[in-house]
């Protein structure tokens, strides 16, 4: 079997980028999932509390 | 004479061996429950690929006709992703996001497999479609391989299908492997946040638009994903959303299977690279659960509220068996440890991160190339 570098270093850099790109997509879901929390539930307070205005 | 003997005298010691793959595959789907929607067409759609002389195939074959129009093209994954976007309810990772991170973690196998599949003398093409096997995740694993190599479709799909069926019976001792008891009895406090419907909204949309905007090469896979959410969420598409979760999910799934068989082909599909194919799927399976577990270890050391590990390995994307085998695991240990929230959390972040390593692959392999 013949290993072929070229491929496997290519590899690694896919791998390296791949796998922190994943990362940085979720750790950016994750940032708006809170931030959508955050905001979605202030406005729905704000709305049922109408003597807050 | 000679016509109507045809068949027989055409038959190859190759299309035997598929018949008799095939007869395993449908073996597997009626009798041990194995992915029967899936394994069941592919079974069959192999004895019609196999049979001497069929006309299914060839330039005017049904099965070719089906192959161009929906693999080909990408139609019947797409498709798919629409029902699976009905289907999937986002509520319990909404409510703990934290566990999104386990969705990242958990695509680990998927390129470390990349890495293995190369040394074996792999392509970085073939070897990315093979690490896509870890993704848990069919309908990306099909779309991945048919945009770099779609020669491979067919053991990638089975693999694919096969290992995920398979995941109380992969997933248990590896988990053990690298789990102390101690670890294993962590329990974790569930605080429930609420999720107003008008994030449940949003949420399909802007994941869309920023996995878009980041990964171009993903908007067909999540953005189909998404807007079956969206049908499901609006709360006013009602009839859409179950017609997307039965009638489209069914119809596409008879089609997608028959003709994923049909690729399975005696002379091509049986020769070294495919057991070897076969054999880096359960890698990458490993390896996902592997890096899920070590993941939460890794978290463990700077987190006051300790994680149990063990949710680690629910970041793949095959719902909900993961999660299942996770509380199953936490049960023996401790029958009133409960930490199925959790993992359903990790679990529906898995099949998120799938998608996205799905998209990260398409997007890299051809840079690299």
């Amino acid at each position: 079997m013949k290993i072929n570098w070229e491929a496997f270093s290519s590899g690694i850099n896919v791998a390296l980028l791949g796998l922190a790109g994943v990362f940085t997509v979720l750790i950016l879901f994750y940032i708006i999932t809170k931030l959508l929390l955050y905001f979605c539930n202030k406005f729905d307070k704000e709305n049922s509390n109408p003597d807050n205005v | 004479m000679q016509e109507l003997l045809k068949g027989i005298l055409g038959m190859s010691w190759q299309n035997i061996a598929m018949f008799i793959i095939a007869g395993i595959l449908i073996y597997l789907a009626i009798a041990k429950e194995y992915e029967p929607t899936l394994l069941l067409p592919i079974g069959f759609g192999t004895i019609l690929a196999n049979i001497p002389f069929s006309n299914a195939l060839g330039e005017e074959g049904v099965l070719s006709i089906l192959y161009n129009a929906g693999i080909k093209t990408e139609l019947f994954p797409v498709l798919i992703f629409i029902a699976v976007g009905a289907m999937i309810d986002f509520g319990p990772l909404l409510k703990n996001p934290f566990m999104l991170f386990f969705g990242a973690a958990a695509q680990f196998g998927i390129f470390a497999t990349m890495l293995v599949a190369t040394l074996l003398g792999f392509d970085l093409a073939e070897a990315a479609t093979i690490g896509i096997i870890g993704a848990a995740d069919g309908p990306t694993s099909i779309v991945v391989a048919q945009k770099l190599a779609p020669g491979l479709i067919g053991p990638i799909t089975v693999a694919a299908y096969s290992y995920m069926s398979l995941v109380p019976i992969i997933q248990p001792p590896v988990i053990k492997l690298l789990t102390t008891k101690k670890e294993r009895l962590i329990r974790m406090e569930y605080t429930e946040e609420k999720v107003p419907k008008s994030v449940k909204i949003l949420f399909p949309i802007i994941v869309t638009l920023l996995a878009g905007l980041i990964a171009p090469s993903s908007v067909a896979l999540v953005g189909f994903l998404m807007f079956g959410n969206l049908i499901r969420e609006c709360g006013v598409l009602e009839r859409l959303s179950k017609s997307a979760q039965n009638e489209l999910a069914n119809i596409v799934t008879i089609l997608l299977g028959i003709t994923i068989g049909s690729t399975m082909v005696g002379e091509q599909f049986l020769n070294k690279r495919t057991l070897l194919i076969i054999g880096l799927g359960l890698v990458a399976f490993i390896f996902d659960t592997a890096g899920g577990v070590i993941f939460a270890k890794i978290l463990n050391l700077f987190l006051k509220k300790k994680i149990n590990p063990m949710i680690g390995a629910a970041g793949i994307s095959a719902f909900p068996m993961s999660a299942r085998v996770v509380q199953q695991l936490a049960t023996k240990e401790d029958p009133t440890n409960f930490i199925i929230a959790q993992s359903i959390s990790a679990n529906v972040s898995g099949q998120l991160g799938s998608i996205v390593a799905g998209g990260m692959i398409l997007a890299l392999v051809p840079l690299f190339m």
